[in-house]
This record gives structure tokens, sequence and C-alpha cells, in this order.
């Protein structure tokens, strides 16, 4: 009996591991690709037309740059000797295009890492004197930051090199205010490459998060918010090997990169500041992939909804011509994900209509309490699919957000937001509490519903609880460690979901711990 | 009974050879003797130290490393071999080795042994350093290292910076 219910199991064993081979090519993921980044006001293209390519020259001289390291925009002077005589040259300049790689699944958005394209572009020409030597005023452009080499280029030969270091700048404004304070803080010249690219922010020896300038060209901007008690703080931004800072960076191969340290000075505790939302920079998205099913329309049909986006609860008109007279069945496509944490999609009828003679209908609809990001709404007819129209759920707070404003030490404090996503990049949020990062919030499992449980602790007074996107898993890329949950503090600008349309906000709470 | 035990059988080596072909095709067997050379005539082993001859002082002296700061002395030591008998090249097999520094004199490498006090248990190696310039461009670093033969007579170019692999000068 034993053995019989042994060999059963095998062969149901066998049978799932023969279906998973034969199956998996079929749903295997879509093609992980590089997608190119919205455009952000303010952040510069290449710093030139991409130069052709070239090999050095046999003997291989120098240029010399003075000064040869600052900030984007120094002067310097670019000087060679030695060079063929009386002849035109390109001055090349190394430099990169970096894009985020996805993978946009119906059930997913998996992050693949970074994508960095090293090349030369051309910043500049020159022209030799009858001795071959070259002098030549230059400016260091608004570029990614750290070194870069400059060739001296003609007919596809480097005669010679030199290279110069773009220096980061630091802004971090206000240096004083009350608990709560809004802290903005500026880089620029953040560099193309792993260790170069990302900032960690450490505030009293806590970790609250990491600025990120990977489609920013080396411009990277986010806000803190100054933690108490009352008195001096010390705020710290250090180069960052992934999302963490790395803390020995003047032992390392970069540690020119250096690092910067303020004293913040928290004025008084004036008691809690309101919750705040804070959303992303409004781009246009740049590709039109799509979550669960996309648009489509059958011949004839056409379909639109009254609004491309709403929170949990919103109304929204579905709008439709060329339907068959009779009835007709309007569905909700999501995504889903079970106890052994395999996405799949998912459908749910929102509502069934009669189409009259005319073949047209105008519906209104209440968008689910179900998970945010990208959904369609889909028209079905005998069965069929007659049409199929996009919708983003954006997340919004429950009831305010936050359960109360004053708590007792041991109190219960609870967070409650809707229309957290279904992505590997919307369905986690990053928690600080009084800029210590503590761990992450998941709504995937919950259909969006996704409250955060903390205990009051800590001494009387204001604290402040932050919640940032982040990325839940980035193991796809195989050695690329980045991210993993961390609060991703330029959201508003860098994040990888921008690019597809998506809109994922911070919030910030505060309440106060009474005796 | 039977029938389902051949079954089970049948698919098991189904997902077995599904499992295994695929790592198997991925992993070629390690060139145990990789001599003779089908194409070169000579292999060159480098390493590259922070010299205790540095102007600025590196985190550790003899660590290995492509990345070097402005005033760091570099060392260069290599091994060179011939690539079809797998014998290593001594004093008495090449007439000159140079180090070639973008913008720079060549530098002599002399087969020498190792290490500032040298016993008689030192190994041999062609050897020299080179003080990274205070005002050198910042970047990747450019070098090559020209060997000559005696046997032949003709100079034999190893270039180790290649994309990829590349010699940083940092600040």
């Amino acid at each position: 009996m034993y053995k019989t219910a042994i060999r059963r199991r095998l062969a149901l064993l066998a049978l799932l591991a023969l279906l998973v081979a034969v199956v998996a090519p079929q749903v295997a993921p879509g093609e992980p690709h590089p997608v190119t980044p919205p455009t952000i006001p303010g952040v510069a293209g290449l710093p030139g037309p991409v130069a052709a390519a070239a090999k050095p020259a046999a003997k291989l001289g120098i240029l010399k740059a003075t000064p040869d390291t600052g900030p984007p925009g120094t002067p310097f002077v670019l000087t060679g000797s030695g060079l063929p005589a009386n002849t035109n040259l390109d001055i090349t300049w190394s430099t990169a295009t970096k894009q985020y790689k996805l993978d946009v699944l119906p059930v997913s958005v998996d992050f693949y890492g970074r994508v960095i394209t090293p090349m030369e572009v051309v910043i500049a020409k020159g022209r030799t004197d009858g001795s071959g030597n070259l002098r030549l005023s230059m400016k260091m452009p608004q570029d990614y930051g750290a070194i870069h080499d400059i060739y001296a280029v003609s007919n596809g030969t480097q005669f010679a090199k030199g290279g110069v270091l773009v220096e980061r700048t630091y802004s971090v404004k206000p240096l004083k205010g009350p608990i709560g304070t809004t802290i903005t803080i500026k880089l620029n010249g953040l560099g193309a490459q792993p260790y170069m690219d990302t900032v960690g922010v450490i505030w009293d020896n806590r970790y609250v998060g990491f600025l990120s300038s990977v489609t920013t060209r080396g411009q990277a901007t986010a806000t803190i918010r100054a933690a108490g008690p009352p008195g001096k703080h010390v705020l710290e931004l250090l180069p960052a090997s992934a999302t963490t800072p790395f803390l020995n960076i003047e032992q390392s191969a970069v540690d020119y990169l250096g690092f910067k340290r303020y004293t913040f000075t928290v004025t008084k505790d004036a008691g809690p500041p309101p919750t705040k939302v804070v959303w992303p920079i409004k781009v246009k998205p740049t590709s039109s992939e799509r979550t669960t099913s996309g648009t489509a329309t059958i011949d004839g049909v056409t379909a639109k909804a009254s609004a491309k986006s709403g929170t949990v609860g919103s109304k929204v008109e579905l709008m439709a011509t060329g339907l068959t007279p009779g009835a007709a069945t309007i569905q909700w496509n999501t995504a889903h994900e079970n106890a052994l944490g395999w996405y799949t999609l998912a459908y749910t009828p929102l509502t069934n209509v009669t189409v009259p003679a005319s073949g047209n209908i105008r519906t209104a609809l209440t968008v689910p309490d179900d998970l945010g990001g990208w959904h369609t709404i889909e028209i079905l007819q005998e069965g069929k699919t007659k049409a199929s129209v996009p919708y983003r759920v954006d997340q919004s707070l429950y009831k305010g957000g936050i359960n109360g404003k004053r708590f007792k030490r041991g109190d219960l404090i609870k967070i409650h937001l809707k229309g957290v996503g279904f992505t590997e990049m919307d369905n986690i949020l990053a928690v600080t509490v009084d800029n210590a990062y503590i761990g992450y919030v998941c709504g995937f499992f919950s259909a969006g519903d996704t409250v955060l449980q903390i205990i009051a602790t800590g001494e009387p007074g204001t604290h402040i609880v932050d919640i940032t996107p982040t990325i839940y898993k980035q193991d796809k890329a195989g050695n690329d460690i980045w991210y993993g949950g961390t609060p991703f503090l330029t959201y508003r600008t860098d994040y990888p979901l921008l690019a597809l349309g998506y809109r994922l906000p911070a919030y910030h709470f505060a309440y106060t711990i009474v005796k | 009974m039977k029938a389902l035990r051949t079954l089970v059988v049948a698919m098991a080596a189904v997902v077995a050879l599904a499992v295994a072909v695929p790592a198997i095709a991925a992993d070629p067997p390690f060139p145990m003797n990789p001599y003779p050379s089908a194409t070169l005539d000579y292999t060159f082993n480098l390493q590259t130290l922070f010299g205790h001859g540095s102007k600025v002082r590196p985190t550790v002296y003899c660590a290995d490393s492509s990345v070097f700061r402005r005033g760091n002395q570099i060392v260069f030591r290599l091994y060179i071999t011939d690539a079809k008998t797998g014998k290593v090249m001594t004093g008495k097999d090449m007439s000159r080795v140079v180090l070639r520094v973008a913008g720079q004199p060549d530098l002599t490498m002399p087969y020498k042994p190792q290490g500032g006090k040298p016993d008689a248990t030192s190994p041999w190696l062609w050897a020299t350093t080179w003080i990274v310039p205070s005002d050198y461009p910042l970047g990747t670093f450019k070098f090559d290292i020209a060997a000559k033969p005696k046997k032949t007579g003709k100079w034999v170019v190893y270039n180790p910076v290649v994309p990829g692999t590349e010699w940083q000068i940092t600040p």
C-alpha cells in the first residue's frame, strides 16, 4: 500500500516535471531589452556626435589637460605635441549611454539591471600647427562624471591620449529646520560605471536610501526629511557599490569619488507635519508595452476609456462602437500571485451590458479594489474579445493613510495604502522610520491592499515614516546586484517604470509619541 | 502497474536529458596541456603591483592592481613562455624586453630575481618599475611590452590593454 502510494507520487512528480519541461518554453518570458529613458527636463543628451571607430597609433602620444579636474562646465586647455603637422583632428570624449533593461510580461515587468554602452563622442575639433603642436580651449561638458579619456583622432587613428576627472558636486539645502523639514539633495557628475552612479544616504549612522543617475546623465535630485530629536544630526552622502553605502571608499579603486558630510540642525519639534504624497515628475512614456493583455480591437470595433488612469474606486466610462447587438461582458484583466509566489493572469467581470442595435455602448465602471499598475478593460461577446483598453491604477491612501497622529509607546501604528502593484518594480515599497531603513511592504498577494504595522517606540516627540518606491527582485540579470528593496530616492526622475508610463509616489507620514 | 512504471522511467529519462544535455554542451574541456599553441609563438603572464618606491602611498604595498594613482610606483613583472614548447624564456633566450608607456621613454625590463633582497630561491622574472608622473593623463593607461627573441631577432609585442582588461590612472 505504502509502496503504491510512493509510486503514485513519483508518477505524479514525473508528469509534473514533463509538463514543466514541455510547457515552459511556451510561457517563457519575453525578450529582456533596454528601454529608452523618457526625456527629463534639464537632463543633457550626449555631449557630442558619436565618433567613428579609431585605433591607437603605434606610438601613442599624450595630451595634457590644464586643469584636468573639475565639475561639469570647468574650462580647460588641451595641449599636445609630436602630432602630425598641419592636420585636422577630432577631439573625442569617452562616455556612455545607459538604459534600464526590462522584460514586459503580461503578469510582471521584470528588472534585468542596467545596460551601459561605452562610446566616444566628438566634443571639439582642432588643427595642429606646422610643428605638430595642438592647443585648444575647451569646457568639461555636462555629462556623467568621473574619469573620461580624450583622444586626438585623425582618419581613424588616435594619435594622442589625455584624460580628465569630472568631479561630482553636492548641494544639500536647507541645513536646519524643525522635524520633518524637507531636505533637497542635488548631485551632479555621478559616473557612468557601476560604483559611480549611485550615492547612499546616511543619517546619524542610519541608512536612508540611495540616489541614482542611470538615465539622468550624472544628475540626481532627491529629498529626505529631517528626523528628530532637536539638535545636531550627521547627514552623509557616500558612493554606493550597489544601493548601499560603500563605507571605506578611500581604500577602493575609486577613492577619488570621495564623500560628503553635513551637519543638519533640527531646530525644534513643531509637531507632526501633514501627510504628504509626492508623485514623480510628469514624463512622456517611451514604450507602449503594457502588462496584462494590452490594447486590441477586432475589425470595426473602437473602444476607449474616459480616463487613462485613476485610483481604486474611481469612476471611468467605457465607450465602444461597432459591437454586435446583444449581450456583452466588461472584464477587468489583472494579475494574481499564488502561495508559491507564481504570477498568473486573472480576470474579473465588472459588469454585463446589453449592446443596443446601434452597436455602441457607453457604460460607467468603478475601478475595482485591486492591484495597481497597468490593467486592461476587455469587452467580451460570445466568449470572444472585441476590444481591450489599457487602464492604470495609481496608488492611494486609504482613509488618510495613518490611523492617528498621537500614540503612546507600545501602541500599534497602521499605515494603509491601496493600489500597490504587481510588477517587480511596483509591488513593494521601502520603509524608513526616523530615516532608518527597516524593510518593505508588499501589496501583490493582498490585491494591492497594503498595511504597514509598526509599534510606536522611541522618545516622546515627533517621529517620521517615509515610504518610497523600490525594486523587489534584482536577481534576473545574474551578476547585477543593484537595488534590492531599499528606498529609491530618485524615483521621481530615474525610476525604470517611468518609461512605461507608471507613476509611483512616495509617502511621508509623521506622528507624535506622547507620555 | 508495469505500464505506469515504464511511463515514469521514460518521463524521468526525458527530464534528465533535458537538464543534462545543455550542461554538457556548455562546458568545454579545460585545456590541460596548452602547448603547442596553434596560434601563438609566445605567451606573456603580466603582473602589475604597487611598488615601495611610490611617492603617493598606496593602500597596500605589493598588492596586485590595475588601477594606480599618480605618484604610485608600478612594478611590471612577467614571465614569457615559448608557446610551442612551454619553455619559460630566460635572459639567455631574449635579447631585449621593453615596457612602452604612452608618452614616456621606453623602459628596459631586465631578467632578474624577484624582490628587494633576492636569494637563491627567488623566482626570476622580466621586471621594471615606473612612477606615474604627477601630470600624467588620467584614465585608461596605455602601454605594451615588446620582446625580441634571440632565435628570430624579430620583435614580439604584447598589448594587454584591451577593452575589458583596462588599466587606469586615477588622481
